[in-house]
């Protein structure tokens, strides 16, 4: 589903990913995890196709087509999403517009229906119930005065409505408590199917033992420095990325 | 400034000299109009020494001239572009000439009185004189020339009660020249009245205009008047407009200012607080065009203690649009225990657009409380990029977001029906099909 070759990436003059290789087939839950500064975010914008950033090589390849080459509304329409670290707050934009305006964008996309206000409120609130989301968050603008727990369940509420192919979670589990934590996890696992695939970017394994990945990669200094199963992201747990850092060192 | 007379200048002389047998049939209704005609030449026209006029001079101000419009224009049809509002009575002039045939049928009653002015001054030709400015001012002068040239306008005196919505409609046409009118409101609001007025300057077929508007305002005895205006003349159409209001004990004055067309459009507004307990909120909305320029200057005098102003300005300014928006607040000696808000925000969408903003105070007395504050910015590249990752397309993202930048100033207009037509027109045609009621 994902393929990426060797992908170096710079913002201003910082070169963050350094020649970074990826494959991610289809049902499957990869994890990122990696020291603050080793690039997880950067990776996870560069896929959602946000424009500060320079390509310098490298491909990116979902579902077979260059990635990189399609505007960010057209990665969204062609199923990736990415959900944000931090949300951003549009004060005067409704939240169900906003639902609304994007999951018909993509159903013309797919050449499917688009949705009536009737069926779409129904989808709608069947997913904010998954994700205990209060009815008053119909009426609110986009993230506004939410609360960091709110806004993440916010985003996974766009995901479970979106259904998008691939799902790039950039530290969705960050500044939740263990019960928002539950109830983010919940939402994940409902997206889990043999034609998806997930990538959680994440700082702790504490999310993982929610939503149990296939593949644990490490990424340190621009590249995936090891790569393993989730006994991985326990090790890593025990003994901290310094661990990598100084193997990585030796002979 | 009194070198040889400027095109704009002989202009006002030439029309003046075509149309006074027809604007006033008693010698006194002449003698009035002539002396503003004749304080408004001997002032002549505003130069880059007067502070608020500096932007305006630079594009030929000087060297344009006008003719009066034809009084045959006003039986033209209505324009597209008017709104439909439900239980609103409604007076409409074409180029400042009232035309029954587009007003509504109006019902005689003691508290309020809907006529034209023509109607008002034949009762009270005294009145014709009370509402020249006290001074020559550069940002109140074109108000002499509402005096001098207006044949007719719109007269509202409303005692007590609520009244139902009025509807004045100001249609300017078009000529190869530039064909002018002289739009003029009256109001006046007593005895705990409560009133709500749309005020709507639309053009109608091609040709250029030039429209020089005058709406005068007393408030007072707790009374409230909201006052919406909606300026949307056309791209090539010049528009001098003027406010004056006087605003009295427990009274609350309220304009809606809403700036949506017009090459270019300039508006003075000058409010007075004359009485304890009164208000004035100006809520003002600037949205240029290509390279439409909109100016508005405001004054407001706290002249007794305990008074309030609060002046709340949005700009959206595409392409190479210019805004400019000051305001100064004047708290007189003595008028203790006044509170003053100025807020202005400007958004430019373009590399080209271009805003000045300039809030002032100039405080006589201790005992206030005055605050102001201003910020120019553009579309924000994180709100932008959230929109775009969520599969909207790129126009209807930045509609979105323009949309988001005026609509707390247009959710709470006292006609909805005007809040809608201008936030479409602001972000352009939003999808509809992805609005819910009550959504948005």
């Amino acid at each position: 589903m994902l393929s990426i070759q060797n992908l170096e990436v710079s913002i201003g003059d910082r070169r963050i990913l350094k020649g970074l290789s990826l494959e991610v087939a289809a049902g499957e839950v990869h994890a990122i995890m990696g020291p603050n500064g080793s690039g997880k975010s950067t990776l996870a914008q560069v896929l959602a196709g946000r424009p500060e950033y320079t390509i310098h090589s490298g491909k990116v390849l979902y579902k077979g087509q260059d990635l990189l080459a399609l505007p960010p509304q057209e990665r969204a329409r062609a199923g990736v999403f990415l959900g944000f670290q931090y949300p951003v707050e549009i004060p005067g934009v409704n939240n169900v517009y906003l639902l609304k305006a994007a999951l018909n964008a993509i159903r013309r996309h797919r050449g499917v229906a688009e949705l009536d206000a009737f069926e779409f409120l129904t989808l709608v609130k069947d997913k904010m119930k998954l994700m205990q989301i209060d009815e008053a968050f119909l009426s609110r603008a986009v993230n506004e005065g939410f609360s960091g727990g709110e806004k993440k369940r916010n985003e996974i509420l766009q995901l479970l409505v979106l259904e998008p192919e691939l799902a790039i979670l950039d530290e969705t589990d960050s500044g939740l408590d263990i019960d928002a934590l539950k109830i983010v996890a919940r939402g994940v696992n409902a997206t889990r199917r043999p034609d998806r695939a997930i990538l959680l970017v994440t700082h702790y394994q504490r999310l993982l033992e929610h939503v149990v990945p296939d593949r644990v990669h490490v990424l340190t200094d621009g590249r995936i420095a090891r790569s393993g199963d989730r006994t991985l992201a326990l090790e890593l747990e025990r003994q901290g990325y310094d661990w990598l850092r100084q193997e990585g060192r030796s002979p | 400034m009194n070198a040889a007379p400027s095109p704009f200048l002989a202009s006002v002389k030439r029309a003046h000299a075509e149309a006074a047998a027809a604007l006033s049939a008693d010698p006194e209704g002449r003698r009035v109009r002539s002396a503003a005609l004749d304080r408004f030449l001997a002032a002549g026209l505003p130069s880059a020494r007067d502070e608020n006029w500096k932007y305006l001079i630079l594009r030929g101000l000087a060297r344009s001239d006008f003719e009066l419009a034809p009084a045959s224009a006003a039986r033209a049809p209505a324009p597209a572009g008017l709104l439909t509002l439900a239980g609103a009575t409604r007076l409409a002039f074409i180029d400042g000439r009232f035309s029954a045939k587009l007003s509504s049928p109006r019902q005689p009653s003691a508290a309020l009185r809907i006529e034209t002015l023509t109607a008002l001054y034949a009762r009270a030709p005294e009145l014709l004189a009370s509402a020249l400015p006290l001074d020559d001012h550069a940002d109140t002068r074109f108000a002499l020339l509402n005096t001098a040239l207006a044949p007719d306008g719109a007269s509202l005196q409303i005692e007590g009660g609520e009244s139902p919505l009025i509807y004045l409609v100001f249609i300017a046409t078009g000529s190869a020249g530039r064909q002018a009118s002289f739009p003029r409101v009256r109001i006046r609001a007593t005895h705990g009245a409560r009133s709500t007025i749309l005020e709507h300057h639309v053009a109608d077929g091609g040709g250029s205009r030039f429209v020089n508007s005058l709406a005068d305002i007393e408030v007072d005895d707790s009374s409230r008047v909201d006052l919406c205006r909606l300026h949307a003349l056309a791209p090539d159409a010049l528009q001098f407009d003027t406010v004056r209001a006087r605003v009295g004990a427990g009274s609350t004055f309220a304009l809606h200012s809403l700036v949506v067309g017009g090459d270019i459009v300039r508006s003075d507004v000058d409010v007075t607080l004359v009485g304890a307990g009164a208000v004035s909120q100006i809520n003002g909305l600037m949205v240029t065009a290509g390279s439409e320029h909109h100016e508005l200057h405001a004054q407001l005098r706290h002249a007794v203690p305990h008074t309030t102003s609060r002046t709340h300005v949005r700009a959206v300014v595409n392409d190479s649009g210019r805004s400019i928006c000051n305001s100064k607040v004047i708290v007189s000696p003595g008028a203790r225990g006044s509170a003053s808000e100025q807020n202005f925000r400007n958004l430019l969408l373009a590399s080209g657009a271009e805003a000045d903003t300039r809030p002032q105070l100039e405080i006589h007395n201790e005992d206030v409380k005055c605050s102001h504050g201003a910020s120019t910015g553009r579309l924000d590249p994180n709100e932008l990029f959230y929109l775009l990752s969520r599969g909207i397309d790129a126009a209807t993202a930045r509609g979105l977001l323009t949309y988001a930048f005026v609509i707390d100033l247009l959710k709470d207009l006292p006609v909805a029906e005007l809040g809608r037509t201008v936030a479409r027109r602001v972000a352009g045609e939003l999808p509809e099909r992805d609005m819910i009621k009550d959504f948005i």
